[in-house]
């Protein structure tokens, strides 16, 4: 949405409704020049419309390329756990790895995300330096270092 | 019950109007009919339930065996007010007048039973009965008072029998004794039945006839009653287990049901010579009768009591643990919302700060990026404290999984943890074999890594820094072990010791010592959530031991 990354060429799709925290995270992307790589989508609907090209993305084919979805938990109408439910029962999506991303680490919201296939559970840290180290890794894992099947 | 509570709110209203207006006399035609409604139905009742009395009247000398309205005439006082007590007097005058007695005899009778229903209720209400009779005190409280209360009352009648020559000399220890014993009855059987049905009225209770053991226990109280005083040689304490039967699964009001029906039968059949009670009855009276009847309604009722109480307790400890879960579930979403919603901010003022020292770092003049880094670090500081109140929080949230722990383990355990923290510093720390307590495991080793840590950081200044966990026995038999952690840092004044366990209370220097004060008020409230304590003794300068008890030690090293 705010980024003018062609649309067969994103590799993450970020869904965060903060956008502080949407800020912080595309700075530190773009300091490690992955940010063109980037989709941001700003709540749970327009995620699963984004991810299986209907609604407002019905003129645009599903995209292929992902290779990390990185979902904030609380979120505006659908909520967070809700879009995980979704792409883990969804055929087609299931294989994206789903990284929750949160602001408070809640034992029943970890339960339950990992119980609907959650591939990762990160608390956003309130420091900077290590708010850039956990999405800097976490790039270079899902981006890198992790074989996606083709 | 908020069914139940409601109703009682809506009946105590209607309960209190049927007392007539304190104050002047009523004149309105209308007021003084309301006036004199309830002491006419009263007086009516107690004349109706005397003359049933009466039908078993020992040689025509006006002694009942069973007394029915001396246990109206109490509760009606108690019920309804002390101001019933004149038309109580006056129809216990009628009553006697109308069987033939002189009016000097009906008189002296009267008195002395105005006497006994006026002791009996005050008596009653002095010593805090409690209506509905739920406890083994108030069945305890009627009992006596049908003791003390009759005295009067047979002592009065009697003397006047004897005075108005109704009486013959020979029998007045008989007519006594059947006068005693006949008004305790009618208080312990009867009034308690009426202050238990009055009870259960208010309590909104319904006959709900959804199981067939109340008709079954009926059934069987009749059958088996019948059954007993048709010989002579059953003893009717095999009617014992009815009554124990009654209280125990119809609390009050099934103990006053079976011992009016099982009392009712028996009299009838001792009265017809029938039963182990008849023979001799016109010689003796009813004497053995009555003491049975009192004994079976005593048990009955307190059988009754002791299972109201227990049940009451259990309901009241149930709604204290729903009570408990319901703000328990409102603390972890008020601890939600401030780690989810404080921290998105700091975050935010963390981030842009960090990113504006980044960018524009250079551009910023020596003060400005001072500033700059204050701004970052306060975010930073801020966060660990929400950090930390989640953990306060978080403690005793969960369910305490009390179990055999080990301290020594826990002890041990901690030290690993702290591991990273304490370097290449010089340090022994030594750990007792101590004994096992039941605590939780979890939150056992979160004490000692508090405690054990703190101790760490209060030794750094120390060439040779000693941490000891250790026990001592506990004072006396049944008392838990005290276990320690003792140091030999810094320590601190014993004149702040009552705010060492205060969260974000730091009782040195913040650029001293690292940390936020958080540490010993998890402990405090873990220990607290075992139902154990914990103290310290310190001197500045020569180190602190902190001392604790976490409740049922098992003794065993």
């Amino acid at each position: 949405m705010t980024t003018t990354t062609p649309y067969e060429r994103v590799e993450i799709l970020l869904v965060e409704d903060n956008r502080d925290d949407e800020e912080l995270v595309l700075h530190t992307f773009r300091r490690h020049d992955i940010s063109n790589r980037v989709f941001v989508v700003r709540d749970g609907t327009e995620a699963l419309e984004y991810l299986r090209g209907t609604g407002r993305y019905c003129h645009r084919a599903a995209p292929s390329a992902l290779r990390m979805i990185l979902l904030d938990i609380k979120l505006p109408l659908v909520d967070g756990l809700d879009v995980l439910a979704e792409i883990k029962t969804d055929r087609e999506l299931r294989r994206i790895p789903v990284v929750l991303f949160t602001s408070a680490a809640q034992e029943e919201e970890l339960q339950r995300g990992y119980a609907f296939g959650a591939n990762s559970y990160i608390v956003k840290p309130v420091n900077f330096e290590r708010f850039t180290a956990a999405i800097r890794e976490l790039a270079n894992y899902w981006l890198h270092l992790n074989r996606a099947p083709a | 019950v908020g069914d139940a509570r409601s109703l009682q709110h809506e009946r105590v209203p209607r309960a209190l109007s049927l007392q007539p207006a304190i104050g002047g006399v009523p004149t309105d035609p209308h007021h003084l009919l309301q006036a004199v409604r309830t002491p006419l139905v009263v007086a009516g009742t107690y004349y109706a339930s005397a003359r049933l009395g009466l039908l078993l009247q020992f040689r025509h000398t006006n002694a009942s065996p069973v007394w029915p309205a001396s246990g109206l005439a109490v509760a009606s006082l108690l019920l309804l007010g002390r101001r019933q007590l004149p038309a109580l007097t006056i129809a216990s005058f009628l009553v006697n007048l109308t069987t033939g007695l002189t009016a000097q005899v009906s008189a002296g009778i009267a008195t002395g039973n105005t006497i006994e229903y006026l002791l009996a209720a005050e008596l009653l209400r002095r010593s805090g009965l409690q209506l509905d009779l739920a406890r083994i005190k108030d069945v305890v409280l009627v009992a006596v008072s049908g003791i003390v209360a009759p005295l009067v009352a047979a002592s009065v009648g009697t003397f006047s029998l004897w005075l108005g020559g109704v009486a013959a000399p020979g029998v007045l220890d008989i007519v006594w004794l059947t006068w005693w014993l006949g008004d305790g009855i009618g208080i312990l059987v009867f009034g308690s039945a009426l202050l238990t049905l009055w009870a259960a009225l208010q309590a909104g209770h319904r006959w709900r006839p959804t199981s067939p053991e109340a008709p079954a226990l009926g059934v069987v109280a009749m059958v088996g009653t019948g059954l007993a005083f048709l010989s002579s040689t059953i003893s009717p304490s095999v009617l014992f287990p009815l009554a124990i039967w009654a209280g125990v699964r119809f609390e009050q009001l099934g103990a006053a049901a079976v011992t009016l029906g099982v009392s009712t039968l028996a009299t009838y059949a001792t009265v017809h010579g029938s039963g182990r009670f008849a023979p001799g009855a016109l010689q003796r009276g009813l004497i053995p009768l009555q003491l049975y009847t009192a004994s079976y309604s005593f048990t009955a009722m307190a059988v009754a009591a002791a299972i109201t109480s227990r049940r009451r307790s259990e309901e009241r400890l149930r709604e204290r643990t729903v009570e408990l879960e319901v703000s328990n579930q409102e603390l972890e979403a008020f601890s939600y919302t401030v780690s989810h919603d404080l921290r998105a901010p700091l975050r935010a003022i963390h981030g842009f700060s960090s990113m504006l020292a980044e960018e524009e770092g250079t551009r910023l003049s020596t003060a400005g990026a001072l500033h700059l880094a204050t701004i970052t670090r306060n975010a930073e500081h801020m966060g660990r404290l929400i950090d930390a109140l989640l953990g306060l929080a978080r403690v005793g949230r969960g369910r305490l999984v009390r179990q055999p722990a080990h301290p020594t383990q826990a002890a041990r355990a901690a030290v690993e943890h702290l591991q990273a923290d304490l370097g290449e510093r010089p340090l022994d720390i030594l750990i007792d074999e101590m004994p096992t307590c039941r605590a939780d495991p979890v939150l056992l080793e979160q004490v000692y890594e508090n405690l054990i840590g703190n101790a760490v950081k209060f030794t750094r200044e120390r060439q040779h820094a000693c941490v000891h966990a250790g026990w001592q026995r506990p004072e006396g038999a049944g008392h838990a072990a005290v276990y320690y952690v003792r140091d030999n840092g810094v320590g601190f004044d014993m004149r702040y010791a009552h705010r060492l366990f205060n969260l974000f209370e730091r009782l040195h220097q913040k650029s001293d010592i690292p940390g936020i004060g958080a540490g010993l008020a998890i402990v405090e409230r873990i220990v607290r959530c075992h139902g154990g304590a914990i103290w310290a003794e310190a001197a500045p300068g020569s180190g602190a031991t902190f001392y604790f008890t976490i409740g049922g030690s098992e003794e065993r090293t």
